[in-house]
C-alpha cells in the first residue's frame, strides 16, 4: 500500500488541478456554506449562552405578610414572635432542598430602599408613597431553572405558608407564562438553526457531487480500464475521495478565515460586553477553536461523501 | 478453466442475446468463438469478465463461481483474464511503457516488479524499441500490440479477446494472430472473438460458431464456416 498512498495523492492533486475552474467553484461553495453554518452555530453558541444568563434570573419570590425582623415582630400583631420563627423556619426548609442554590430574604426596608431607587427617575410615585405598603420576601434561586413549576409547587405545600402569605397562590409567584414562552421560543430557535445548517451542509454536498462528477467524466476511460484489468474499487475511489476531501477542506479553511475575522470584529466586541454588558457572557477562544475544527472536518467530510456518492454509478460492477 | 452451463442472456425487452449455451474451455486451449454481428459473441465474453450476470446459468471463470462471486470479488477475477478489444483502449497520454505499467500499478504491484515485467512483456509482444512513444506514433498493428501486452503483463491464465484484428489489415493481422498463439503457447488459454474467415480458416483451432445466441457448432481444428 505504501506506493499506493503516493499515488492516490498525485491523482487527487493533478485531477484538482486539471480541473482547476470546477475546483474552485467547489471550494467557493463549500467555503460559503460552511461561513454560514459557522455563523449560525456561533449565534446559537451565544444565543444559547445569554438564554441561560436569562434562566438564571428565573427565581420564586415569596411575599409575606411582612414583619421586619424580631424587633418589629415584637410590637406587631398577635404571637409575632411565633410568626418572625416561622418565617425563619420556611427559609431554612427552603434552604436545604438540593434544587434550591440561593434563599434570600428581602426586609419591608430593603424592598422599600430597593423601589425607591428603581423609580428614582419618577420622583412623583416614589412621593406618593405613604409610610412602607410594601411586604417582605424570599427570593428563591434554582439550580435549573426548568424546575421552577414543580419547586414553587412544592413551597406552596409547605407549612405556615398560609399563615404566612395569606394567600399562597397569588404571593409565591415565578412568572409562569414568561417562563413557559422563554422555553418554547429557545427550543424552536434551536430547531430552526439546525434545520438551517443541514440544508446548507446539503447543498454543499451535491455541489461538490457535480463537480466530482465532471472529473470522473473525464477520466471515464482511465477508470474503465482500471476496472477491467481488476483494479480494487476501493482503489479507483481513493483519488477521487481525496480530491473531494481536498476540495472541502480548502472550502472550510477560506470559511476559517472569514469567520475568525467576522470574530475578530464582532462577537469578540460582543464578549468583552459593550453591546450586551449586562449579559457579560464568556466566550473563551477554546471554544472558538474547536468550533474551527468542527468546520475543518464537516469540510473533509462533505468532500469525501461528495464523491462516493459521485463514483457509485461509475463503479457498478 | 471456462465453462458455461445453460447460460442465456436476455436484454431488457429485446430477444435473447445468448440462448442455452454450454460451453468448456480446458487450460491451455486456444478457441475461436465465432459468427456474424449480434449473433452473441460480444455478450459471451463480457459475460466472462462479468460486466453483468446471464439472465439464467451457470459460469465459471478460471475456478471461481461467476454467479455466486461477491461484487467487492469480481476485481480479483479480472486479475485473472487479460483482456483485448479491436479499439485497443489505450491511454492516449501515456507511452508504451506507461500504458502497460498502469494495468500493473492500478492493481498494487510494486515499482520493482513494475520495471521488471513491463520491458519483459513489451520484448514479448516485439515492442522493446518503442517503450516511449505515445499511442498515436504508433502503426494501429504496434497500438494493438501495446493492448497485448497491456493483458498479458499480470501474467493471467485466460486472455480473452473482442474482435483483435477487427480494425487492421490481413498481414497485420496475421501477426498479431501469431503474438496469440506464442502466448497460448506459454500456457495461457486464448479465447478469440472474431469474424475474420481468413485468419479463422488458416489456423485451423477449435471453432465454436454462434448463430442468433445459440451455438450451432463447436468443432476442433475447424473453419469459419459461413458464406457471408
Amino acid at each position: 500500500m505504501k506506493i499506493s498512498a503516493g499515488y492516490f495523492t498525485r491523482e487527487a492533486f493533478s485531477s484538482f488541478k486539471k480541473n482547476i475552474v470546477q475546483s474552485i467553484a467547489a471550494v467557493t461553495t463549500v467555503a460559503l456554506c460552511l461561513v454560514i453554518v459557522g455563523i449560525i452555530l456561533l449565534v446559537m453558541f451565544v444565543g444559547g449562552q445569554v438564554i441561560r444568563k436569562i434562566e438564571d434570573k428565573v427565581e420564586i419570590e415569596i411575599f409575606m405578610e411582612g414583619l421586619d425582623g424580631p424587633a418589629q415582630a415584637a410590637t406587631a400583631g398577635a404571637n409575632p414572635v411565633n410568626r418572625w420563627n416561622q418565617m425563619e423556619q420556611l427559609g431554612n426548609t427552603i434552604r436545604s432542598w438540593p434544587e434550591v442554590h440561593k434563599v434570600d430574604y428581602i426586609s419591608k426596608e430593603e424592598a422599600l430602599r430597593k423601589f425607591k431607587k428603581d423609580f428614582s427617575n419618577s420622583p412623583l410615585v416614589v412621593q406618593q408613597i405613604e409610610g412602607n405598603p410594601l411586604p417582605a420576601s424570599y427570593r428563591v434561586g434554582l439550580n435549573n431553572p426548568r424546575e421552577v413549576e414543580t419547586i414553587a409547587k412544592r413551597i406552596k405545600d409547605l407549612p405556615y405558608i398560609k399563615e404566612l402569605t395569606l394567600n399562597p397562590d397569588e404571593n409565591v409567584k415565578f412568572g409562569q407564562d414568561t417562563v413557559r414562552k422563554l422555553f418554547q421560543v429557545t427550543r424552536w430557535i434551536s430547531l430552526a438553526a439546525v434545520g438551517f445548517a443541514t440544508l446548507l451542509i446539503f447543498v454543499s454536498l451535491v455541489l461538490i457531487t457535480n463537480t466530482i462528477r465532471l472529473a470522473i467524466f473525464a477520466r471515464r476511460k482511465e477508470i474503465g480500464i482500471m476496472r477491467l484489468v481488476g483494479a480494487s474499487s476501493w482503489f479507483i475511489r481513493w483519488p477521487f475521495i481525496l480530491e473531494g476531501m481536498l476540495e472541502g477542506l480548502s472550502g472550510a479553511v477560506v470559511a476559517i478565515f472569514v469567520l475568525t475575522s467576522l470574530w475578530r470584529t464582532f462577537f469578540a466586541n460582543l464578549a468583552t460586553g459593550k453591546v450586551f454588558a449586562f449579559l457579560s457572557f464568556n466566550f473563551d477562544q477554546v471554544t472558538f477553536v474547536k468550533l474551527l475544527l468542527l468546520l475543518a472536518l464537516s469540510g473533509a467530510a462533505i468532500g469525501a461523501a461528495g464523491s462516493f456518492i459521485a463514483l457509485r454509478r461509475f463503479l457498478k460492477i | 478453466m471456462i465453462r458455461l452451463k445453460n447460460v442465456s442472456k436476455i436484454y431488457d425487452g429485446d430477444k435473447p442475446a445468448l440462448v442455452e449455451v454450454n460451453i468448456a474451455v480446458t487450460k491451455g486451449e486456444f478457441v475461436f468463438l465465432v459468427g456474424p454481428s449480434g449473433s452473441g459473441k460480444s455478450t459471451f465474453i463480457r459475460l466472462l469478465l462479468r460486466e453483468f450476470l446471464p439472465s439464467r446459468g451457470d459460469i465459471f471463470v478460471a475456478g471461481q463461481d461467476v454467479i455466486h462471486m461477491r461484487p467487492w470479488k469480481v476485481p480479483y477475477l479480472r486479475r485473472n483474464i487479460g483482456c483485448v478489444f479491436q479499439d485497443f483502449k489505450l491511454l492516449t497520454n501515456k507511452t508504451t511503457f506507461e500504458n502497460v505499467a498502469f494495468a500493473l500499478e492500478v492493481i498494487g504491484r510494486s515499482r520493482a516488479t513494475i520495471n521488471n515485467q513491463v520491458p519483459e512483456v513489451l520484448k514479448l509482444v516485439g515492442l522493446e524499441d518503442k517503450l516511449d512513444s505515445y499511442p498515436d506514433e504508433l502503426s494501429g498493428g504496434e497500438q494493438q500490440r501495446v493492448s497485448i501486452a497491456r493483458a498479458f503483463a499480470n501474467r493471467p491464465p485466460i486472455l480473452l479477446a473482442d474482435e483483435p484484428t477487427g480494425n487492421l489489415d490481413p498481414a497485420t493481422s496475421l501477426g498479431i494472430m501469431t503474438l496469440l498463439q506464442r502466448i497460448n503457447r506459454t500456457g495461457t488459454t486464448v479465447l478469440i472473438a472474431t469474424h475474420d474467415r481468413e485468419i479463422v480458416d488458416s489456423m485451423r483451432k477449435r471453432v465454436i460458431a454462434l448463430e442468433a445466441g445459440k451455438v450451432v457448432r463447436d468443432q476442433l481444428k475447424g473453419v469459419y464456416g459461413y458464406e457471408n
